[in-house]
């Protein structure tokens, strides 16, 4: 099913994703490194840099609407990703999208494809026009995917 | 959620704002405990004012279909089960549609009381 954008329609997609209780973790594992740190020094930087990056990662808002797709972190909102719609060529959803094929979990970059993969799953993946992808794991895809292509569409229309 | 909104019609954007949330609710998309995006976000990547959307976010909660909290943005009640959504999305649809046709006020409410008088019957209709 394709969707249809009228020139006086205004969208706005807008999920969270992630697991949920992933930002709480990493929080806790970087406080407890910040109160170890005390005792055994800097042997807890890693545990404090662990945490911070997982809280930073764990939880994400991804957005989609006429500028484009974004995706920034929960916890610090303009830690984010913007792809300006114009350098999108096409937009779809892949159900079983593994963390194996993204090359692990966080934000990753590979060869021809950088990726935010918080969970292995739904996913919505876009093809750029430098031929690059970009992948964001997210619930309800599809949804993302046909509002990117229908706003690629009315863009190359007017 | 998928918020859409039609510039060119005459529903003001901010019930417009609101159907977009009683919708995802109705289909699941959205759950109790799940955190609408903030106004100050919808309303950047939509391009209207802030307060339209703020307004939309008021009569959800008017509704009882979310919680407004300070700090805490907008989160879904348990008590949005899905299907109150559907019903309020429903008797939206049927205010809108009794307008379009001019029906009276009276002459809606009679016909919602004999459906739920005669449940499963036909409606019977003047």
């Amino acid at each position: 099913m394709s969707m249809n954008l009228g020139p006086g329609q205004l969208v706005s997609w807008n999920r969270s994703c992630g697991l949920f209780w992933l930002m709480p973790a990493g929080l806790i594992v970087a406080a407890t490194g910040v109160a170890l740190s005390f005792s055994v020094g800097s042997y807890a930087v890693p545990l404090i840099v662990g945490g911070a990056g997982l809280a930073l990662v764990g939880s994400a808002r991804v957005s989609v609407d006429d500028s484009g797709v974004s995706v920034a972190s929960t916890l610090l909102p303009f830690v984010r990703r913007r792809i300006p719609l114009d350098k999108i060529t096409r937009a779809w959803s892949k159900e079983d999208t593994t963390l194996t094929e993204l090359a692990g979990f966080g934000y990753r970059i590979q060869p021809g494809r950088t990726a935010v993969a918080l969970r292995p799953g739904n996913a919505l993946w876009l093809r750029l026009r430098t031929g690059n992808e970009f992948v964001i794991t997210t619930d309800n895809a599809e949804d993302a995917a046909k509002l990117v292509n229908a706003l690629i569409t009315r863009k190359q229309q007017t | 959620m998928l918020i859409t909104i039609d510039t060119t019609s005459a529903v003001p954007l901010s019930e417009q704002v609101a159907s977009s949330a009683r919708r995802a609710m109705a289909e699941g998309s959205l759950r109790p405990g799940d955190r609408l995006p903030s106004a100050r976000d919808v309303a950047r990547s939509l391009g209207v004012n802030m307060h339209t959307v703020l307004r939309g976010y008021q009569t959800l909660r008017s509704e009882g279909l979310i919680d407004l909290r300070p700090g805490r943005g907008a989160v879904v009640t348990e008590a949005a089960a899905q299907s109150k959504a559907v019903l309020i999305l429903k008797v939206r649809e049927l205010a809108d549609v009794a307008s379009a046709l001019g029906m009276t006020e009276d002459e809606v409410v009679q016909l919602v009381r004999g459906a739920l008088r005669s449940p499963g019957q036909p409606v019977p209709h003047a």
